[in-house]
């Protein structure tokens, strides 16, 4: 079909109108983490700073205080995070490819029935959960530690993950199967060394979406969290968001300081987004349809 | 021999799928199931979870009914869900038929409007909450002061609180494009081409083709997004904490600060079934009245 000149223009203004509307405030996060303590406090407000002042990333070090040893607790929540985002992710993808080949290319009795079951998990809210959650964990002695953040995904990985990987699995023909059962392969070494190899693509989606969630959540860490020295990222952040403003320019209540935290906070997403952006479009294809 | 040899292999098949389940199984005993028992429990008693449980019957669901703080938190958690989805489908549906265009450039629009659906929760918090500065100063009212108008006070009275939870949920838009964009790619061109040969118009083809060809994919960003935003929780909690004055006291946030505030977890879990009640009673209607949805002729 041909497209009018003044159908392009049309299209074009309204989507430039359109992303500079919803860029702004991404725009502005970026602009606000390089302005200056007297910058972000005039009026009227500034739209750019008049130079870029890098100290406001260096000053996030400092605005979650010092550990006993004097070392930026900074340090201490990244390390935090990091051990929950490796033990979660990995913990999920095993956990969750198993369980899906199991129910994709096994038979036995009761399957479909533990299929649906464990489907229908998925209509629960987790406000439901959360507060039994919570006293379960206390009887676990896991109050104030990291387990919750990471052991519960060891077992499943999420009856959606399950379900689209079953339905991604389904679609290997069994016929790779069966020779390699008749080759006297069990079904273990099929799962890793068949299964696996050809759900990639899916593996990497799964990975990508834990380090994201495993980075920006905050609501566990909160409920389940205390003592400073097990914070996670997210968690610190979370306090960053209610505290005032009363060092100066330095502190966490500090616009400045702030916004040099949400850029940071924002870049593990958006480098997930962008390796991977291709395989993200094909999988909602996937899910979206099949689904 | 053969015949035991056979149901040997058979029951190790068992076995093994039964075993390579097992994770999922144990999960859903430990970590669903028995705290949604204990839940349904904890909502007929009495408990800070410092004494142990204590009976009282149906006393916390008689509350609910006399309790201004939750049924305000009910009604404008439905009034969200309702407003909210209803703008977000439509508006992101408009969103995915803009970005579907065919005009030269339009991945770079796509990459940049799905941005703000990169930034998580926290960071987006942050940034709304200098935004909606209520005063003249905020980026936002100085737009609106330009225009001759008053500033507007956004989150810190309770008139517009609610509003304001609107238009930063909406920042989100494009993150609905990508599902109707998938399935605008799975709509076959043939119908199109066949509709531009009998002469359709644009709005006939979307009202008679896309429409009803993407029906499954309404009826599943539907399903989900009422039940998402029953449970919208973290902007109200990261901003407001809820006020001023409950207007963006949300159900799960009300949950949260009756059970891990307050401590008054019985309370808590007898309103959180009143949710699980509403997101089932929902999800059970729309599948019933899914007669609409067009599942092509090889489902």
């Amino acid at each position: 079909m041909k497209k009018s000149k003044a159908y392009k223009v049309v299209v074009y203004t309204v989507l430039s109108i359109l992303t500079v509307i919803f860029i702004y405030p991404f725009f502005n996060m970026i602009m606000l983490s390089l302005m200056s303590y007297q910058e972000i406090k005039q009026f009227p407000p500034l739209w750019l700073p008049s130079q870029f002042h890098f100290e406001n990333y260096k000053n996030i070090l400092g605005a979650f205080g010092y550990t006993e040893g004097g070392d930026p607790f900074v340090w201490t929540f990244l390390k935090n995070t990091l051990f929950v985002m490796v033990f979660k992710t990995v913990g999920l993808i095993l956990s969750c490819t198993l369980c899906a080949y199991g129910f994709a290319k096994i038979n036995f009795p009761g399957k479909n029935v533990i299929f649906f079951c464990i489907l229908a998990t998925i209509m629960i809210p987790n406000s439901v959960t959360m507060i039994p959650l919570f006293t379960l964990y206390k009887n676990f002695g896991w109050l104030d530690t990291l387990n919750p953040l990471w052991i519960p995904v060891w077992f499943g990985g999420g009856a959606m993950n399950i379900f689209m990987l079953r339905q991604f699995m389904k679609t290997i023909p069994n016929t790779l199967l069966e020779s390699a059962y008749l080759d006297g392969a069990g079904h273990l070494r099929c799962y890793w060394s068949i299964i696996m190899p050809n759900i990639k693509p899916m593996i990497f989606m799964l990975f990508l979406t834990s380090i994201t969630a495993a980075w920006g959540d905050f609501f566990q860490p909160m409920i389940y969290i205390n003592s400073k020295v097990k914070w996670t990222v997210a968690l610190a952040v979370r306090n960053m968001v209610s505290s005032t403003d009363a060092s100066g320019g330095v502190g966490a209540g500090a616009l400045n300081v702030q916004m040099a935290t949400c850029v940071i906070m924002s870049l593990v997403p958006l480098i997930t987004f962008a390796a991977g952006q291709k395989n993200f479009v094909e999988n909602v294809t996937i899910t979206g349809i099949k689904g | 021999m053969t015949r035991s040899l056979k149901l040997n292999r058979k029951t190790k098949n068992y076995i093994a799928g039964y075993l390579f389940i097992s994770p999922v199984v144990i999960g859903v005993l430990v970590f669903t199931l028995t705290p949604v028992l204990l839940s349904l429990y904890f909502g007929f008693t009495k408990y800070d979870n410092i004494n142990p449980p204590e009976w009282i019957g149906f006393q916390n669901y008689e509350k609910m009914f006399h309790d201004e703080v939750f049924l305000h938190s009910l009604k404008i958690t439905c009034k969200y869900a309702v407003v909210s989805v209803g703008l977000n489908m439509v508006l992101s549906f408009a969103f995915a038929l803009l970005m579907n265009s065919d005009v030269k450039g339009i991945s770079v629009y796509r990459v940049l409007l799905y941005l703000p659906c990169v930034v998580p929760g926290l960071a987006s918090a942050m940034i709304w909450k200098d935004l909606f500065n209520p005063t003249a100063a905020g980026r936002i009212n100085q737009i609106i002061t330009s225009l001759g108008f008053k500033p507007y006070p956004f989150l810190f009275h309770p008139d517009t609180a609610w509003n304001s939870m609107i238009i930063m949920s909406l920042w989100g838009l494009a993150g609905g494009m990508l599902m109707w964009l998938a399935g605008f790619k799975s709509v076959p061109t043939a119908l199109y081409e066949v509709a531009a040969i009998e002469g359709a118009k644009w709005y006939h083809r979307l009202w008679h083709i896309t429409i009803p060809m993407i029906s499954p994919i309404i009826f599943y960003k539907l399903v989900n997004s009422v039940i998402g935003a029953l449970q919208a929780f973290g902007a109200s909690y990261l901003m407001t904490g809820g006020g001023p004055l409950h207007a963006t006291n949300f159900m799960v946030l009300n949950i949260y600060n009756t059970g891990l505030t307050e401590m008054n977890m019985g309370y808590a879990c007898a309103q959180s079934w009143i949710l699980f009640i509403m997101i089932f009673a929902l999800t059970a209607i729309v599948f019933k009245t899914g007669g609409w949805v067009y599942y092509g002729e090889e489902q």
